[in-house]
C-alpha cells in the first residue's frame, strides 16, 4: 500500500467509527432499563446505533486499505450515507423517552449527532480530496 | 510574489500553523462559549420570573419548610403536598388580591415508555393565568377530560397521545420553553387528575387514592392588585390562614439570582483567565516562531522585501491565523454547547434558556473579531521585531 494514498482524513474515519461504536456502548449510551427490568425506547436506538458503528467501522477499515482512488470514492459515499442515517436513529427514525432532560435525549442523541456530523464532513473532505488525487492520476496517465 | 507569501507560510508549515490556530480558537471559543453559558442563565432566570406569572404562591407549611416549591420549579424534582381546597376561597377573600388559580401536583410513577416520574401539576382551566400565556401550539380550543398540556421538554406534540398508568391521555397544547423545571411537567384539569388517580388505583398505586383533588390543592397562585404591597398581601395571608405560608416569587427568584450571579462571578473569572493566558501564549508563540525565522526575513530584505513590507507580513500570517482560529473556536463552542445544552441544564441545576438566533449570531461575531483583533495584536512587537532586522548580522551568524 502507497504511504502516500493516505491521508489524515481516512484515519479520522476508523476513530470516529469506533467511537461511535463503543462509545455508545459504554461512555454515551442511552437510559437504563426500568424498576420492572424491561427496556425503554431509546435502548433500541442504542443497539442500532451501534451496529451501524460497527459497521461504519469495517467500511472504514476497507476505506483505510483500499489503494484504488475510485473503490475509496465508492466506501467513502455509503459511509457519508451511513453516518447521515446514524444521525436519525435516535429521535427521528426511532423515538426517544417521553422527557427531554432524560440520558438517551441529553447525552446520546447529541454526542451520536455530533460524532457523525463530523463523520459526514471527514467523508466529504475525503472525496475531494481523492477525487483530486484521482484526476491528477489520470493526467499523469495521459502524459505517458 | 509576496503578496501570497503569509498564505504560503501557512500552508507550508501545517504543524506551526495549526498550533497557532489552535491557541487563537481557544481565546474565541473561551470568549463565546462563556458569553453563552452566561447569558443562558440570564434569559433562563427571566423566564422563570415571567413563567410564574404570580407575585405570591402560597404553599402548606410544610413544603414551604423544606423548599418542596423550589425542588419542583428548579430541581425537578417531583413533589407531593396538600392543604385543604377551602383555603383558596380564604385567600380569594383577602384583600388587594387581583385573581388566583389552585394546582394540584400529582408526581406520575411511570409515564408510558420511561422510568423517571413525570411532574403531573393540575391545574383550573377557568381561572388560570400561569399556564394558558404559554401555549406554544394548540391541537383544539376546548380543553376536555383526558387532555393534557404537555411541557417544553415532552416528547410529544400537540395533537399526540400521552400514556400514564395505562390511561391515554391527548396532548391539546404543547407549552413554550421556559428553562425551568416546569418543561417536564405535563397540565391536567381536576377531572383528568382524577380520571389519571383512578388509572393508578388500578395498577395498585394507592398511595395517591386519599388525596382528593376535589378537595385539596397544593399551591395557589396568586396576582396582586396594582396599587397594593406585595409584602403586605403576604403577611395577610401568612397571620390569617394556619397552616399556610405565602412566599413570594420575587424572594425565591432572589435566592436563584444570588446563585447565579455567584457562578456567573467563578466563570468569568475562569474565561479571563483562559482569555489572558491564550493571549500571553500566543504572543511568546509568534516571538518565538518569528526568532526561528529571522535568517527566512533576512533573505526577503536581501532580495528586496522592505522593513514595512516585512512587518506586513508577520501581521498578515497573524490576521489569518486569527480569522481561522476564531472560526474554529466558535465552531467548536457551538458543537458543545447547544447540542449538550440539556446536559449543561441538569449539571448547573438552574433555569438555562437559549438565547435567540440574533443574539447568538452577534455573539459568534463579536468572539471572532475578538480572536482576529488579538492575533495581529499578540503580533505587533514581533512585526516590528522582524523589520528591524539587521540582515548582515544575521545571516553571518551560525
Amino acid at each position: 500500500m502507497s504511504k502516500k494514498n493516505i491521508t489524515v482524513t481516512d484515519i479520522i474515519l476508523p476513530i470516529i467509527s469506533v467511537i461511535i461504536a463503543l462509545g455508545t456502548a459504554f461512555i454515551f449510551h442511552a437510559c437504563g432499563a426500568k424498576e420492572d427490568g424491561s427496556f425503554m425506547n431509546c435502548h433500541w436506538a442504542e443497539r442500532v446505533v451501534i451496529g451501524l458503528g460497527i459497521l461504519m467501522t469495517f467500511l472504514s477499515c476497507a476505506h483505510l486499505f483500499t489503494r484504488s482512488s475510485q473503490a475509496k470514492m465508492g466506501l467513502n459515499l455509503s459511509l457519508a450515507a451511513v453516518s447521515v442515517f446514524t444521525a436519525l436513529v435516535p429521535g427521528v427514525i426511532i423515538k426517544l423517552c417521553m422527557m427531554k432532560d432524560m440520558r438517551c435525549h441529553t447525552v446520546m442523541r447529541p454526542a451520536v449527532t455530533v460524532l457523525c456530523a463530523v463523520m459526514f464532513v471527514a467523508c466529504i473532505i475525503n472525496i475531494f480530496i481523492h477525487n483530486k488525487k484521482g484526476s491528477n492520476q489520470n493526467v499523469d496517465q495521459t502524459a505517458v | 510574489m509576496l503578496t501570497k507569501l503569509p498564505f504560503k507560510n501557512l500552508v507550508k508549515r501545517p504543524s506551526r500553523s495549526a498550533a497557532l490556530i489552535i491557541i487563537s480558537a481557544f481565546l474565541s471559543f473561551s470568549v463565546f462559549g462563556g458569553a453563552m453559558v452566561l447569558s443562558s442563565l440570564r434569559i433562563g432566570l427571566g423566564s422563570l420570573r415571567s413563567r410564574l406569572g404570580a407575585d405570591i404562591i402560597a404553599v402548606p407549611d410544610k413544603a414551604a419548610r423544606q423548599n418542596d416549591l423550589e425542588a419542583i420549579l428548579i430541581q425537578g424534582r417531583p413533589g407531593y403536598f396538600y392543604m385543604d381546597k377551602e383555603n383558596l376561597d380564604k385567600i380569594s377573600r383577602i384583600e388587594g388580591i387581583e385573581a388566583v388559580s389552585a394546582q394540584y401536583y400529582l408526581a406520575s410513577l411511570s409515564a408510558g415508555c420511561c422510568s423517571m416520574p413525570v411532574q403531573v401539576i393540575g391545574f383550573d382551566p377557568e381561572t388560570d393565568f400561569s399556564v394558558k400565556p404559554w401555549i406554544q401550539k394548540s391541537y383544539k380550543k376546548q380543553f376536555e377530560e383526558g387532555d393534557v398540556f404537555a411541557g417544553a421538554n415532552i416528547n410529544a406534540e400537540a395533537g399526540e397521545n400521552l400514556r400514564f398508568y395505562g390511561e391515554t391521555c391527548k396532548v391539546a397544547a404543547k407549552l413554550d420553553k421556559t428553562g425551568t423545571e416546569l418543561d417536564n411537567a405535563v397540565y391536567a384539569d381536576s377531572a383528568t387528575v382524577k380520571m389519571l388517580m383512578a388509572a393508578a388505583k388500578k395498577k395498585g398505586v394507592g398511595v395517591l387514592e386519599k388525596n382528593d383533588p376535589e378537595k385539596l390543592i397544593s399551591s395557589v397562585l396568586i396576582k396582586v392588585k396594582d396599587g397594593y404591597d406585595v409584602s403586605k398581601v403576604s403577611d395577610e395571608i401568612n397571620i390569617h390562614l394556619r397552616g399556610v405560608t405565602a412566599v413570594k416569587t420575587q424572594n425565591m427568584i432572589s435566592g436563584i439570582a444570588k446563585s447565579l450571579s455567584g457562578i456567573s462571578e467563578i466563570t468569568n473569572m475562569l474565561m479571563w483567565a483562559i482569555r489572558a493566558l491564550a493571549l500571553v501564549i500566543m504572543a511568546v508563540a509568534f516571538s518565538m516562531v518569528i526568532n526561528e525565522r529571522k535568517r527566512e526575513f533576512a533573505v526577503l530584505r536581501v532580495i528586496g522585501a522592505s522593513r514595512k513590507r516585512l512587518a506586513g507580513i508577520v501581521l498578515t500570517e497573524s490576521v489569518i491565523v486569527g480569522c481561522l482560529g476564531g472560526l474554529a473556536g466558535v465552531l467548536t463552542a457551538c458543537v458543545l454547547i447547544f447540542p449538550f445544552g440539556g446536559l449543561l441544564e441538569q449539571k448547573i441545576g438552574l433555569p438555562y434558556l437559549v438565547p435567540d438566533l440574533k443574539t447568538i449570531l452577534l455573539t459568534a461575531v463579536s468572539a471572532g473579531l475578538v480572536s482576529m483583533i488579538a492575533g495581529p495584536l499578540t503580533a505587533a512587537f514581533s512585526a516590528v521585531k522582524t523589520s528591524r532586522i539587521d540582515t548582515g548580522v544575521t545571516l553571518n551568524s551560525n
